[in-house]
């Protein structure tokens, strides 16, 4: 039946036009920032191609895509409570779990399509900039691929702190603030405690284990020279398993809150 | 046979208790109205039937089924609507009903003959935001039909409707009804009690003040009504009657209920006082009157106009 609330979700989703405007806009986003710096190494001298554009297309629009995931996880929660479907659902036979169940499906899907829609625009764009010249070498593939994670991660723990808020709030619009000036929250917090020499702290936060997980610095073989400008002194390791902590105390506390509340 | 039986159901939203200790029982092929003013805690008592509140105190068994596992698989066998219709706006009638069927784990054959019941079959591939009010209804009706559950629980199926809406839902329950399924229908509507439901359940403030069959409570005590020329000898004379109760004056008429039920006996104490009436009648009390009466107040719940 999980697999069934699911397939629902992916049909109202699907069927929404809200998510299809989301999904154009964040396309043109991408297609904006890619094609710039397409355009700019063109007529620059510069290269815009692989290997080169690799670490910019796994990770420099990663910020945008979490953005577009908490916008598109939040019009899928909050929505239903605005047009009280959510237990209208439940009336007609679906158990709360199996409604939460899936729209936590949601969050990795809203990732991953995101980031795919991503890296089609701006690896197209690499495609074309590609030639035989200015080439460096390529990064261990282990690179890439924890950096493909970190940032499905990092999507996936924002979008875990929009659901939290959501089914908290109930209410699109006040959702949408919240989860967007979260970031702002939770870095101004970061200060705060670094001035409190409370800095080891800090780099837990959230939306600062956010922030790391999308530096692609981070995912460098210990040793190069880019390693050391990664944020903080996280190991690759602990990151992760702080990312996953946070999406797991988020989802845990959002199931909390929603199981508790009378629909 | 009990299809939903309540006992001491109770819910407290801090200081404000919504539902209080309200017992009633629901048979097989009743239409039970469960009827109140606005806020006097009919929704929530039926949002705890539906298992979305969580009742702070009190016993529900649905199907002789009772615990959080047994409900569960019994709510399967129930359908609903909940205050105002919730639907996917931006989803078509047919894909509302999809959606619908897909969670009651049936094939999308079972939508068009749902779409079909409430004439709505012409307007199933749009969306329900482009929907009037009455159509919404209908919709929804059709979504809590689909899967023939035996228990119907309808919230206000009638709210905003213009008067010819009012009767197609109306109708539209009667014949469910008909076709031998247990239908409780909350509404702050008395006529619509008087005219869809054979079992009643009065509430006022969360409290329950009277459970029964609709016959019973507008036909309890007969009202008799007299007139004679001369009013006044009239009220004096009944006043001293022993049998007579609950005794009104209005305009030239008396109002009063007999102990024994016997007007011929009434009859003869006058004419030995010499008084003749002119008029005596049984008045059947209304539905409406029993409401007032019981609850205190005028105007708690509407008439529902109606045609």
């Amino acid at each position: 039946m999980i697999f069934t609330a699911y397939r629902l979700e992916l049909f109202k989703m699907c069927q929404r036009l809200a998510t299809w405007v989301a999904l154009l806009c964040f396309s043109a986003l991408t297609l904006l920032m890619f094609g710039s710096q397409f355009y700019g190494a063109r007529h620059a001298h510069g290269y815009f191609g692989f290997p080169d554009s690799l670490p910019a297309l796994l990770t420099a629009g990663a910020p945008f895509a979490s953005i577009f995931g908490v916008v598109l996880i939040v019009l899928m929660v909050c929505s239903e409570f605005d047009w009280k479907t959510s237990r209208q659902n439940i009336i007609d036979g679906l158990s709360k779990r199996q409604w939460f169940a899936g729209k936590v499906l949601l969050i990795p899907t809203i990732a991953v399509v995101l980031y795919l829609t991503q890296g089609a625009i701006g690896g197209t764009l690499a495609f074309i900039g590609t030639s035989s010249l200015n080439r460096h070498p390529f990064d261990p593939t282990a690179t890439y691929a924890l950096a493909a994670c970190g940032v499905l991660l990092a999507m996936m723990c924002y979008a875990s702190i929009a659901l939290f808020i959501g089914l908290s709030v109930r209410s699109t619009g006040p959702t949408l603030a919240i989860a967007l000036l979260y970031q702002v929250f939770d870095n101004i917090a970061a200060i705060t405690l670094r001035g409190l020499r409370l800095g080891a702290i800090a780099e837990w936060l959230p939306f600062q284990v956010h922030s790391a997980l999308l530096a692609y610095n981070q995912y460098q073989p210990y040793g190069s020279g880019a390693r050391a400008h990664a944020n903080g002194h996280w190991s690759t390791g602990v990151l992760f398993m702080a990312g996953a902590a946070w999406v797991t105390v988020l989802l845990g506390a959002s199931y909390r809150v929603y199981m508790k509340r009378d629909l | 046979m009990s299809i939903l039986s309540v006992a001491g159901l109770t819910k407290r939203y801090g200081k404000l208790t919504a539902v209080d200790d309200v017992t009633f029982d629901v048979h097989s092929g009743q239409v039970f109205g469960f009827l109140g003013p606005n806020g006097s805690g009919k929704t929530t008592t039926i949002g705890m039937v539906f298992g979305i509140v969580t009742p702070t105190a009190g016993h529900l068994t649905l199907f002789g089924s009772d615990g959080p596992r047994a409900l569960a698989q019994s709510r399967r066998r129930v359908g609903g609507t909940l205050e105002q219709p919730s639907l996917y706006p931006y989803l078509t009638g047919r894909q509302n009903l999809h959606l619908v069927a897909q969670i009651k784990r049936l094939d999308d054959s079972h939508v068009a003959p749902a779409l079909k019941a409430v004439d709505l079959l012409a307007a199933a591939d749009r969306k329900t935001k482009g929907y009037s009010l009455g159509m919404k209804q209908r919709l929804a009706l059709a979504a809590a039909m689909l899967g023939d559950p035996e228990l119907l629980i309808f919230d206000e199926p009638t709210n905003g409707l213009d008067p010819e809406g009012m009767q197609e839902i109306r109708e539209l329950i009667l014949k469910l009804s008909r076709s031998g399924r247990t239908i409780v229908l909350c509404t702050h509507l008395l006529a619509e009690v008087e005219r869809v439901c054979t079992h009643v359940a009065i509430l006022k403030q969360g409290r329950l003040l009277r459970c029964g069959a609709v016959a019973e409570l507008t036909t309890g005590a007969p009202v008799f009504r007299l007139r004679t020329d001369n009013p006044l000898t009239l009220w004096e004379a009944v006043c001293k009657y022993p049998p007579a109760r609950q005794m009104r004056r209005e305009h030239e008429a008396v109002y009063t209920e007999l102990a024994d039920s016997d007007p011929a006996l009434l009859c003869k104490y006058l004419a030995g006082l010499g008084i003749y009436l002119a008029e005596l009648s049984n008045q059947r009390a209304t539905l409406e009157e029993t409401f007032l009466r019981l609850t205190g107040s005028s105007g708690a719940a509407d008439s529902g106009a109606a045609p």
